[in-house]
C-alpha cells in the first residue's frame, strides 16, 4: 500500500478519479469544498432525497456525507442505497443528535464509516476526509486485486481446463479409433449378413424386404421403391404399401437416370403421379443388371428410391451404407429378375401352347407322352400317346411319328378316332448337334369338318359327273337303239309271223326295249336335280334298280320276294332307287364270299298302313361297337377311296323325308338285314 | 306325199324310210342338217322329220335357213327330251316334236300322216 496516501491523500498527486457526494439540505461549506479541491477530487451536491437517489443510482463516488438534516429516516435510507450502488465508497452520516437509532441502524444497515456531527472542523474534516478517501482506496485497491487474483485463478482454471480437455480428446479420439474398428468390423459382417440373405432371397418381394428390414435403423427414410424396365416393356414398380408388398405397372414410360440423384424432380413427379400421393425428397440409386441387360440385348434398366427427410449427418452414413450394399443388391436383383425373366419365357410359351386350339404334345420315340397343352385329353405321365388321345391300345393308323422320327423330318398323316379325323403333324425335335432325335411334337389338326364337306363337294360332284355322263351316254345310245327297236318294228311288218327270221326280230326289238328301260332308269337315277314326287310302288322302284346292280349281285344267290305292287308310296322314285341301290351294294360287299341277298317287300306287320321293304345279307353282320355309329355320316368301314360313309347317312335321310323309317337287325356270323318302313298313299285294285 | 327325212342315226332314217314306203309315200333321206337343207329346198317335200342334235347343221339352225323356201310341215325329233318339248318347237315354226326313243314307229308314222291330211 503506498505511504504517500497514508500521509496525506489531499495533498497527493494521484489522482483519485472518483468525486465526492454531499447529500444535505445545507450547501457544502465553502472550506470543505477547497479541501476536496486540493485532493483533485470534485464535489457533487443534492440537496433533495429524490436527487441524491438520482446520483447515488448513477454516478461513482469515492466518499458519501449523508446528513440527517434531511431526516432521520431519508439520511438512514440514503446511506442504505449508497451502501448498495456505491460499494467502494466510504460513507459518512451526519448528525447532530446522534442517538441510538441512527448508530444502530447506520452502521448496521448502512456499515457508515464515521457518524460525525454536523459542525465539524475544518481540519478534524480533513482529518475525517483523508481516512475516508484512503478507506476508499484501501477497499478499490483491495477489490482491484481480488479481482485480478480471480482472474488469474480463472486463466489457470482455464489453462487447466484446456488441459484437461486436450487429455479427454486424446482419450476419445483413441476410444474413437477403438470403436471405429469395431465398427468397422460389425459393418463388415453386417454386409456379408446382408449379402448372405440376399442370396437366400429369391423374389423381388423377398429382397426388398430384407433391405427395408436392414434399413429400419434410419429412421425418418421411407421404404425402398425398385423400378425396373426390361427390353423396352413398361415400367415395373415395386413398393410397400403399410408394410404390404405392392408391384404395378407404370403408365409412362420413366427415364431412368444413370448415377446417384438426392433429388430428381421428373422422377419424383412420376413417382408421386404413379402412387397418387405427395413426395418429399427421394434419393435415386442406379442399379446395375449386368446378366439381364446381356440377355435383354442392353435395354434393362433399374433404379431404387427411398424418401428420406435424413439430417445431412445422417444422409451420409445412409448413403455410405447404401453404397456399400448397392453392389450386392445389384446382382440380387439381376439374378431374380433373370430368373423371372426365364421363367416367364417358358410360362409364356406354356401359355402359348395352350392357347392354341389344336392339341399338341411331344411325343417319344416309345409313344409316350412327354408334355402336352391343354387342348391335348389329359393322360397319365408316360401313357402312350395313341391311349390318351385316340384311346387304342393300338399306335393310330396313318401316324406319322415313325417316319419322322426315322427321316429326321417332319411328317404328316391322317388319323381317324371315331368319326372325327385328324390331320396330325410330326416334327421331330432336333438335337444340338443333329443327332437322332428320340422326341417329336405332335400337332393334332381336326379335319373332320372340313373332310366332310370335302366329301361332300366330292360326292356331290361325283353324283353331277355320273348324270352328265350318263345324260351324255343316254343321248348317244338312244339315238341307234331309237333306229334298231324301230327298224325291228318295221321288218316285224315284212316278215310274216311263224318264220325263224320273225321271232329273231322280236328278239332284237325287245332287247332294244330293255337297253332303253335301263337307260331310262339310269338317266333318273342319276338326276341330281329335284324332281316331282310321284305315287309309286315300291316294287317298281326295285324291279327299276336292280339292272343296275346286276354286277353286284353276280356272285351271290338272289332272292325277291315283292308282294306289294298295290301299295303306292308318295317319293321322288329316283331318290328311293339311291337308297335301294345303296342297301343292295351294301349287303353285296359284306358278303366276302359268296353268300344269299333277299329282297322281300310285304304290308308291314306292325303297321298294315306302312309298306316293309327289307334286304337281308348273309355277310358277318355289324359289330355292335360300331352298330350305333352306322347311320352318322362320314362313317364307313371300307377302305379309303372305296366308300364316302355317306350312303347309309343319306339313306337316312331320304327314307325320313318321305315319312318312312329305316332300322336294321344284325347277328355277328349270321348277317343283317335292314327294314324300310314307308307310309301307303294308297292302294290300287 | 313327199317326206323328207334328216336324221344322223341311219338306223332311225332306215325304219322311218322303210314305213313310211309301206305306206305309199315317196321318201328323202339326209344324213346331216346340210344336206337336209339342200334336199328340203330341191325336193319341196310335203312333211320333214328333223332330227334336233346332227353334225354340220342343227334341226333348229335348218328351219332359220330355210325361211321362206320353206314347204310342208315339220316333225322336230330328240333323244335329248330335256332341251325341247312342244312349246319350243312350235315356237320354232315346227307342226310337232316327238321324243326318241320312240316307243312304237308306226304309231309315229300314223301321226304323221294325221298331220298331213
Amino acid at each position: 500500500m503506498s505511504l504517500a496516501i497514508k500521509s496525506d491523500l489531499l495533498r497527493n498527486d494521484s489522482p483519485t478519479a472518483d468525486p465526492l457526494l454531499w447529500i444535505s439540505k445545507e450547501p457544502l461549506p465553502q472550506e470543505y469544498r477547497s479541501l476536496a479541491l486540493m485532493a483533485r477530487a470534485d464535489w457533487a451536491e443534492a440537496q433533495s432525497v429524490i436527487q441524491a437517489e438520482r446520483l447515488l443510482q448513477s454516478g461513482r463516488f469515492s466518499v458519501v456525507f449523508v446528513s440527517t438534516d434531511l431526516g432521520e429516516d431519508a439520511a438512514l435510507d440514503l446511506i442504505y442505497v449508497a451502501k448498495i450502488h456505491q460499494g467502494f465508497s466510504s460513507r459518512i452520516l451526519r448528525s447532530q443528535d446522534l442517538n441510538e437509532r441512527i448508530t444502530r441502524e447506520g452502521i448496521n444497515r448502512g456499515q457508515v464509516l464515521r457518524i460525525i456531527p454536523q459542525d465539524l472542523d475544518v481540519d478534524t474534516f480533513h482529518g475525517l476526509l483523508n481516512g475516508a478517501l484512503e478507506k476508499h482506496l484501501q477497499r478499490s485497491k483491495q477489490f482491484q486485486l481480488l479481482k485480478e487474483s480471480s482472474q488469474r485463478n480463472r486463466e489457470l482454471e482455464g489453462l487447466n481446463n484446456s488441459l484437461e480437455h486436450i487429455v479427454e480428446e486424446r482419450t476419445l479420439h483413441i476410444e474413437i479409433s477403438h470403436t471405429e474398428e469395431a465398427e468397422k468390423l460389425s459393418r463388415e459382417r453386417l454386409l456379408i449378413r446382408f449379402i448372405k440373405e440376399l442370396a437366400a432371397q429369391g423374389s423381388f418381394e423377398d429382397i426388398l424386404q430384407v433391405l427395408r428390414k436392414e434399413l429400419r435403423k434410419f429412421h425418418k427414410l421411407g421404404d425402398p421403391i425398385l423400378a425396373y424396365s426390361v427390353a423396352g416393356a413398361k415400367t415395373e414398380l415395386m413398393s410397400f404399401h403399410g408394410g404390404q408388398f405392392r408391384q404395378s405397372e407404370s403408365a409412362i414410360d420413366i427415364v431412368f437416370p444413370d448415377k446417384y440423384h438426392s433429388n430428381h424432380p421428373q422422377l419424383v413427379r412420376h413417382l408421386a403421379n404413379h402412387y397418387g400421393r405427395p413426395f418429399i425428397k427421394t434419393l435415386i440409386f442406379p442399379l446395375e443388371l449386368k446378366l439381364i441387360q446381356q440377355l435383354a440385348e442392353g435395354s434393362a434398366e433399374a433404379i431404387l428410391c427411398f424418401e428420406s427427410s435424413l439430417a445431412d449427418k445422417d444422409l451420409s452414413t445412409f448413403l455410405e451404407y447404401v453404397n456399400d450394399r448397392l453392389g450386392p443388391l445389384s446382382m440380387a436383383l439381376d439374378r431374380v429378375l433373370l430368373e423371372y425373366q426365364l421363367s416367364s419365357f417358358s410360362y409364356r410359351w406354356e401359355k402359348t401352347f395352350d392357347s392354341m386350339k389344336d392339341p399338341i404334345a411331344i411325343v417319344d420315340m416309345d409313344y409316350e407322352v412327354v408334355r402336352a397343352n391343354k387342348k391335348f385329353p389329359e393322360h397319365i405321365s408316360g401313357q402312350k400317346c395313341h391311349v390318351s388321345f385316340a384311346g387304342s391300345k393300338e399306335i393310330c393308323h396313318g401316324c406319322p411319328v415313325a417316319k419322322a422320327l426315322k427321316e429326321k423330318t417332319s411328317g404328316s398323316g391322317q388319323i381317324k378316332i371315331g368319326v372325327k379325323t385328324y390331320q396330325v403333324y410330326s416334327y421331330p425335335i432336333m438335337g444340338e448337334n443333329g443327332g437322332r432325335s428320340t422326341n417329336v411334337v405332335n400337332q393334332y389338326v381336326d379335319i373332320t369338318e372340313s373332310r366332310q364337306l370335302y366329301l361332300k363337294v366330292l360326292q356331290s360332284e361325283k353324283m353331277g359327273a355320273i348324270g352328265k355322263l350318263a345324260g351324255h351316254i343316254a343321248h348317244e345310245l338312244n339315238n341307234p337303239l331309237t333306229g334298231l327297236r324301230s327298224l325291228a318294228q318295221v321288218l316285224l311288218h315284212e316278215v310274216p309271223k311263224g318264220e325263224a327270221l320273225y321271232s329273231d326280230l322280236l328278239e332284237i326289238e325287245k332287247a332294244a326295249m330293255r337297253s332303253q328301260k335301263i337307260i331310262k332308269n339310269l338317266l333318273e337315277f342319276s338326276h341330281n336335280d329335284s324332281q316331282p314326287q310321284e305315287l309309286i310302288s315300291v316294287d317298281e322302284i326295285v324291279e327299276k334298280t336292280l339292272p343296275m346292280l346286276k354286277t353286284a349281285l353276280r356272285s351271290h344267290r338272289f332272292q325277291l320276294h315283292l308282294s306289294s305292287r298295290q301299295a303306292l308310296v308318295q317319293v321322288e322314285p329316283h331318290l328311293l332307287q339311291q337308297v335301294v341301290f345303296n342297301l343292295v351294294n351294301n349287303a353285296c360287299q359284306s358278303m366276302k364270299d359268296p353268300g344269299t341277298l333277299t329282297i322281300t317287300s310285304a304290308i308291314s306287320p306292325t303297321n298294315p298302313n306302312c309298306i316293309e321293304l327289307s334286304v337281308g345279307d348273309t355277310g358277318p353282320g355289324i359289330p355292335e361297337n360300331i352298330q350305333n355309329k352306322i347311320f352318322e355320316a362320314f362313317f364307313t368301314t371300307k377302305k379309303e377311296g372305296l366308300g364316302t360313309g355317306l350312303g347309309l347317312s343319306m339313306s337316312k335321310s331320304i327314307v325320313e323325308r318321305f315319312g318312312g323309317s329305316i332300322h336294321f337287325e344284325s347277328k355277328l356270323g349270321k348277317g343283317t338285314i335292314f327294314f324300310i318302313t314307308l307310309p301307303i298313299k294308297e292302294m290300287t285294285a | 306325199m313327199k317326206i323328207l327325212v334328216v336324221d344322223d342315226e341311219p338306223l332311225v332314217r332306215r325304219s322311218l324310210g322303210r314305213a313310211l314306203k309301206s305306206r305309199g309315200h315317196i321318201v328323202f333321206e339326209a344324213e346331216d342338217g346340210l344336206q337336209g337343207l339342200l334336199m328340203w329346198r330341191e325336193q319341196k317335200p310335203d312333211l320333214v322329220f328333223l332330227d334336233v342334235l346332227m353334225p354340220k347343221m342343227t334341226g333348229p339352225q335348218v328351219l332359220i335357213e330355210i325361211g321362206e323356201q320353206r314347204t310342208g310341215k315339220v316333225i322336230l325329233m330328240s333323244a335329248f327330251s330335256g332341251e325341247h318339248n312342244m312349246e319350243t318347237t312350235m315356237q320354232m315354226g315346227a307342226d310337232l316334236f316327238i321324243p326318241k326313243p320312240f316307243e312304237d314307229i308306226f304309231s309315229i308314222v300314223n301321226v304323221a300322216e294325221g298331220l298331213l291330211k
